[in-house]
């Protein structure tokens, strides 16, 4: 039996195929550790990055935060016992729909946030590629609670700014991975 | 290399990191793939920050924390 079904429509019937508003991509369902009524919903919605929240119970969706400095959520996770979670991404700067996405220029994001929905903090990183012809692109795919007690946390960067990889390995218009 | 999306994990003192690439380069093995035709492996690696460089596998450095807070700034809250 379906108690509930959502459905995410496009924004309107006018605009092109091809308009940022359009695109959408659900990747993460996450729960509450402190509230087992409810559950999350990230990824794209209206081609920015979202967090949405829905009661179980009813589907109805409680809040919804859009990131004007995000376009994808790569990862997402909850702190046991604890209303904040934390997320990554990436943000597609020029947002260029046509733009080939091994071409297009990236900054990476890592953010908090509580569960009323409100962003505690969120901070990029990003620098130059050391081809200067080529896009620059740091995005950020992973993030993990290094330490519960302290708050520090562990991100999984897949940058080609020149400004932190080691000349000795002569880094060119390629990915590196680089944990913080 | 490239990573896989919420492709990071702790446990214990170990991260575990995942993704994929066309071939890989350790200090101890080598798997070249042609760039002509990409043939793609999944990898998962485990790290652990400041071991002893005697178990050193892949290749790596230190990032000067300086450097990396340079290239790190925090939102204003108005822009988020």
């Amino acid at each position: 039996m379906v108690d509930w079904s959502y459905e995410f429509s496009e924004f309107t019937a006018t605009e092109k195929p091809d308009d940022k508003w359009r695109r959408k991509e659900p990747k993460f369902i996450t729960t509450d550790p402190t509230n087992p009524q409810v559950f999350y919903l990230s990824g794209r919605y209206q081609g920015k990055a979202s967090v949405m929240q829905f009661t179980k119970k009813q589907g109805n969706m409680q809040w919804w935060t859009s990131f004007n400095q995000l376009t994808y959520i790569q990862s997402i996770i909850e702190v046991p016992g604890n209303s904040i979670f934390y997320g990554c991404g990436d943000y597609d700067v020029n947002d260029a729909f046509g733009t080939a996405i091994t071409t297009t220029a990236y900054t990476a994001g890592i953010f908090k946030m509580d569960n009323d929905g409100s962003v505690k903090w969120m901070m990029t990183i990003s620098g130059t590629n050391p081809v200067s012809s080529a896009a620059n692109q740091d995005r950020c795919f992973g993030v993990t609670v290094d330490n519960a007690n302290t708050g520090t946390l562990t991100a999984l960067l897949q940058v080609k700014m020149k400004e932190v990889r080691s000349s000795t390995y002569n880094p060119g218009n390629y990915y590196d991975t680089v944990l913080m | 290399m490239f990573s896989s999306m919420q492709g990071l994990v702790k446990v214990n003192n170990y991260h575990f990191f995942a993704g994929w690439s066309y071939g890989y380069q350790t200090n101890l093995q080598k798997l070249t793939k042609p760039t002509t035709s990409l043939d793609f492996d999944a990898y998962v690696y485990k790290y652990m920050f400041n071991h002893d460089q005697s178990y050193s596998c892949i290749y790596e450095s230190t990032i000067n924390a300086n450097t990396m807070s340079g290239r790190v700034t925090l939102s204003v809250q108005s822009k988020i």
